[in-house]
């Protein structure tokens, strides 16, 4: 008597959970689909032949469809977007390794290691936060101006390391690492740096990959100060280059949008490919205390 | 002493990443050698289909003074430019030497002394005013001294859809405009005669035209701001009613608005500058179009006038240091001069009267109502160096007077009184 | 306590300057691109500089001009509404994009199938650059032809009146933020206990109790890191309104970053810009350590 009762509910709360999962489900899809309609028609204009932009503007699919867009985009020698593209990996790989390692010793130094002052330099580091982004901007410009550096691809990779976000969030990491690891091989005689590289590094790993796509994808999109720095139309970078692309087509749309979703196509890629880890990399990192 | 002592400071500021680094370029002048091929840095903002045809022109002067004179184009649009500008002083070999400018920003760079006086230019160049369109001509002297040459005129003009409007029907004067626009507006079919943008655009432009055809200005002799005088208050209050009196058009048009209803088919006119004639591929294949242009109402004629801008050529003061360099400058000054069919070809009227009168250009049709409209052109107060400010303040009382927030008269006296506080301010 | 030796002394101090190197590399380019730029703009602040002459020290002008305590006032006033309507943006936004991820990671964290599909598409919108969201939106909120209106047969003037075009504001920032604070958020939902939900549950807690009294509380650290992160982000707002409704109508959406842009680099007022940037870094602080202290406070109740 008393098992067949007990089962009773269950079956019950069971078919609750799947209506509500279900629910669920329809809950996701539905606003994915208002979330997602500007989306869709960025992408559908980009399929849509010149004149029919403006005549089926609200429509959500091309009457006449069209890759031509992309052909001139692509084809265009005054848009030379295969050199930006390629500037801009180069420079966006560059500023990515260079800044995970850098702040990654730096994370290493400030969350394992012990020297005089350790805390002042770290705050004072962390209260560049407040500081609006025009206020270096301003300074900056005349920086990479003295040093010579107009139309040189490090000029967009050297004044984004300074970044604090990188440090913050590979410290709060690497303080939930367990101590017990480096204080093990540190008895057997290992010395610091190949316990960093050896030993933590290793474990950071789900939050290098996070702190990878944040920074990437912020200096990939980054387009106002890269059009500061560079003079010549060959040394700019793809959002810059889209930017002088905006005022080019600032009124044929299709182009504008096929340019638009080149652009964005790329940090998909890496989102997709680090996906795994992105999740992990967060919550174990960054936000613990 | 202290002045010295704190510019010393900052720069030593400045120069501390530079030891860090110990990539230290001060840059050199490569010009700086009596022999061998002189290299110019060319400015200019034509990020738009212009930009072709001038990067065209700068292909073929390097062909033909190959090994004597080289030029280098760097292209960005007008904000950045301005912006790096103010800043060439500090590394030269990075600096232009020609810059493209709208007369309009022309006072506030030489009131940083970044521009070169070239007085000797037009007698290097053998022409004289009368060569020129006068009002771009005398735009390039302010107290007296020349710093800049003109280029072009681009002034604004009247496109309508040829579906909706025989060439016949174009109206001449505003009261015509009005006519057309209230029989070709139809709520029903959604068709509006002249959808006003009130947002920053085009209209301010629009605004300052009808204001000089009503016998107004936009600043007085001593450059202060008169557009809230009697014929800007009707100016503006005749296009507020386009939209809520005629009703000819719809109300709150953002910017940009405009083109979209225009390209929909539901506006007949649109207004804006020659360099749209490429997107709309006119100069070309304008026969086959279904898009006409005619000039602005009341800009032709014996008595007709429009508000314009022109873009002129100047030259750097840092970087222009050697007679062999300026020397450089000024044959490719002339080149494009002599070459400004080119231009014309990129959606823009030279200001070169020989070229206007030349056969090949008389016969791209689709430039014909901007030239007429160029000539009777009045240009902005190019000596003024808040001119570009005032002018601002300016759009924004034209956008609250069609946005409806406040009556034309009110929207322009406060724009006025604002304008006029904030240079007191700005002298600070 | 015993004394250290000379050695030991001595490699005591390796052991720090050591540890020390660590941090170094980092500190060159923060101290050269993050340092220097701020003593730079705490100096020109009390400046003036065109930017392309002589640095001239006028000791307290700019705040003087910027308090209204110089001149018309004509400066202090677009300022300082400037500052008001960034002001507004960061008391807004901020809520919003703090719990509409939230909601929107609560739906997805349950999702057993499907759910890195449903992360990666409320993702998307945030990889674009602020230009092609803003061109995109245009599309969506324009008056007599855009999308919204068509869809909803209405005739909103989203970008031409106020409120609306704070509410367009308000929706396309929402929509390019809910993706990054969403990720954040999910990462915080993996790492509530398991067993405390479970025996929540035996317990019989609905859940709603368990949100409130589990998960809630067990995501403290995520809530007050993506509250500071996104109010830094919502004072340093530029693109949206500078591309989408250029700060109209009549000035209504210009923000204080505007401000401090067309200042420096429109009209050359290099000086004037620093104070500017000074006043609003200022603001921040004071902004953030409220919220942060309310935050706490909040807690210890």
């Amino acid at each position: 008597m008393k098992q067949v009762s007990s089962s009773m509910p269950r079956t019950h709360r069971l078919r609750r959970q799947t209506l509500v999962s279900a629910l669920r489900y329809v809950v996701l899809a539905a606003v994915l689909i208002v979330f997602f309609l500007p989306m869709l028609w960025g992408l559908s204009t980009s399929f849509k032949v010149e004149e029919d932009v403006f005549l089926t503007i609200t429509s959500f699919f091309p009457r006449r469809w069209t890759f031509q867009n992309y052909i001139d985009v692509f084809g265009n020698p005054y848009t030379p977007i295969l050199r930006w593209f390629f500037n801009s990996v180069k420079i966006s790989v560059t500023y990515v390794l260079l800044y995970l390692f850098i702040t990654s010793l730096a994370a290493f130094g400030f969350s394992r290691l012990h020297f005089r002052g350790r805390e002042i330099v770290f705050w004072i580091c962390m209260s560049s936060m407040m500081v609006p982004g025009v206020i270096n901007m301003i300074p900056n410009y005349f920086i990479v101006y003295r040093l010579g550096l107009i139309d040189n691809m490090f000029s967009m990779v050297l004044p984004g390391l300074s970044g604090v976000f990188g440090v913050f969030m590979l410290r709060q990491f690497m303080l939930g690492v367990p101590k017990e690891y480096d204080d093990a091989a540190r008895i057997d005689g290992v010395g610091k740096f190949r316990i960093y590289l050896n030993i933590v590094l290793p474990l950071c790993l789900p939050a290098l990959v996070t702190l990878a796509l944040f920074s990437f994808q912020g200096n990939w999109n980054d387009y106002m100060w890269p059009l500061m720095v560079t003079n010549r139309p060959e040394t700019r970078t793809l959002a810059a280059g889209l930017s002088t692309f905006i005022e080019r087509y600032s009124h044929q749309y299709g182009k504008l949008m096929a340019g638009a979703i080149v652009s964005a196509l790329p940090v998909l890629v890496v989102f997709v490919l680090g996906q795994k880890y992105f999740i992990r990399g967060i919550s174990i990192g960054g936000i613990k205390g | 002493m202290r002045k010295k002592c704190l510019s010393l400071c900052l720069s030593a500021a400045m120069l501390l990443p530079c030891i860090a680094f110990s990539a230290c370029n001060p840059g050199g002048d490569p010009n700086i050698s009596e022999t061998g091929e002189v290299t110019l840095r060319f400015w200019n903002g034509f990020t738009g289909m212009d930009g072709d045809s001038m990067d065209a022109i700068v292909a073929d002067f390097n062909e033909e003074y190959a090994g004597e004179i080289k030029v280098e184009t760097d292209k960005m649009d007008w904000d950045t430019l301005f912006t790096k500008l103010t800043t060439t002083k500090s590394n030269l070999s990075t600096a232009p030497h020609v810059v493209a400018m709208s007369n309009q920003r022309l006072a506030g760079i030489v009131d940083q002394d970044l521009l070169m006086a070239i007085d000797d230019l037009p007698e290097y160049l053998g022409v004289t005013q009368s060569d020129y369109i006068s009002s771009a001509w005398n735009a390039g002297v302010i107290g007296g001294t020349r710093y800049s040459f003109p280029l072009d005129i681009h002034p604004t003009a009247m496109f309508y859809n040829k579906d909706l409007i025989s060439e016949e029907e174009l109206p001449s004067t505003w009261e015509e405009f009005v006519e057309i626009c209230v029989e070709k507006t139809n709520t029903e079919t959604g068709v509006y005669g002249f959808a006003v943008p009130s947002m920053y655009s085009i209209t301010k432009d629009i605004f300052a035209s009808i204001l000089l055809q009503n016998g107004g200005a936009l600043f007085d002799a001593e450059n202060n701001a008169v557009y809230n005088s009697d014929q800007g208050d009707a100016a503006l209050e005749f296009l507020s009613d386009l939209v809520y009196t005629y009703k000819v058009s719809p109300e709150n048009v953002g910017a940009g608005g405009d083109y979209t209803l225009f390209m929909a088919g539901r506006s007949v006119f649109y207004f804006d500058g020659p360099w749209l004639l490429n997107t709309f591929d006119l100069i070309k294949n304008g026969d086959t179009s279904h898009i006409g242009v005619a000039p602005m109402p009341g800009a032709t004629g014996e008595n007709g006038i429009s508000f314009s801008g022109s873009h002129q050529l100047t030259l750097m003061k840092n970087t222009v240091t050697s007679e062999r360099v300026k020397e450089a400058c000024y044959t490719f000054i002339q080149y494009i001069q002599t070459h400004s069919l080119e231009w014309a070809y990129a959606g823009q009227v030279p200001a070169y009267l020989p070229t206007l009168e030349s056969e090949e250009y008389q016969q791209i049709e689709a430039l014909q109502p901007f030239t007429q409209t160029a000539l009777n052109a009045q240009l902005g107060q190019s000596d003024y160096k808040y001119f570009y400010e005032g002018y601002n303040y300016m759009g924004v009382a034209v956008s609250n007077a069609i946005s409806g927030k406040y009556s034309a008269a009110e929207a322009l006296d406060r724009a006025v009184r604002s304008f006029s506080n904030w240079i007191i301010d700005n002298e600070y | 306590m015993r004394p250290f030796t000379k050695q030991q002394r001595r490699s005591k101090a390796w052991d720090e300057f050591s540890s020390f190197l660590f941090v170094v590399p980092y500190l060159v380019f923060f101290i050269a691109f993050a340092l220097v730029p701020l003593v730079l703009c705490l100096t020109l602040a009390f400046c003036q500089w065109d930017g392309a002459n002589e640095i001239e020290w006028i000791g307290l002008q700019n705040f003087k001009l910027l308090f209204g305590a110089l001149g018309t006032g004509q400066i202090a006033m677009e300022f300082w509404q400037s500052v008001l309507h960034t002001l507004l943006f960061v008391a807004i936004e901020t809520p919003l994009l703090i719990v509409l991820p939230f909601l929107v990671a609560l739906l997805i964290h349950k999702c057993r199938r499907a759910g890195k599909f449903f992360m990666g598409a409320f993702y998307f919108p945030s990889i674009l650059s602020v230009a092609t969201v803003c061109i995109i939106w245009y599309f969506m909120f324009d008056t007599n032809a855009g999308i919204l209106n068509n869809l909803f047969k209405s005739n909103i003037p989203w970008l031409t009146q106020q409120p609306y075009a704070w509410i367009s504001l308000f929706i396309l920032s929402s929509w390019w933020g809910i993706g990054g604070n969403m990720v954040l958020y999910l990462a915080g939902l993996s790492n509530v206990p398991k067993e405390c939900l479970e025996a929540a549950a035996l317990d019989g807690a609905g859940p709603w109790q368990s949100l409130v009294h589990i998960t809630l509380p067990s995501m403290r650290y995520t809530m007050i890191y993506v509250l500071m992160m996104t109010t830094l982000s919502s004072f340093n707002v530029f693109g949206q309104p500078e591309i989408l409704t250029a700060g109209g109508p009549d000035s209504s959406t210009t923000v204080a970053m505007m401000e401090i842009y067309n200042t420096a680099f429109g009209g050359s007022r290099f000086g004037r810009a620093c104070a500017m940037s000074v006043l609003l870094a200022l603001i921040m602080v004071a902004f953030t350590i409220t919220s942060y202290k309310l935050q706490t406070k909040g807690e210890n109740l």
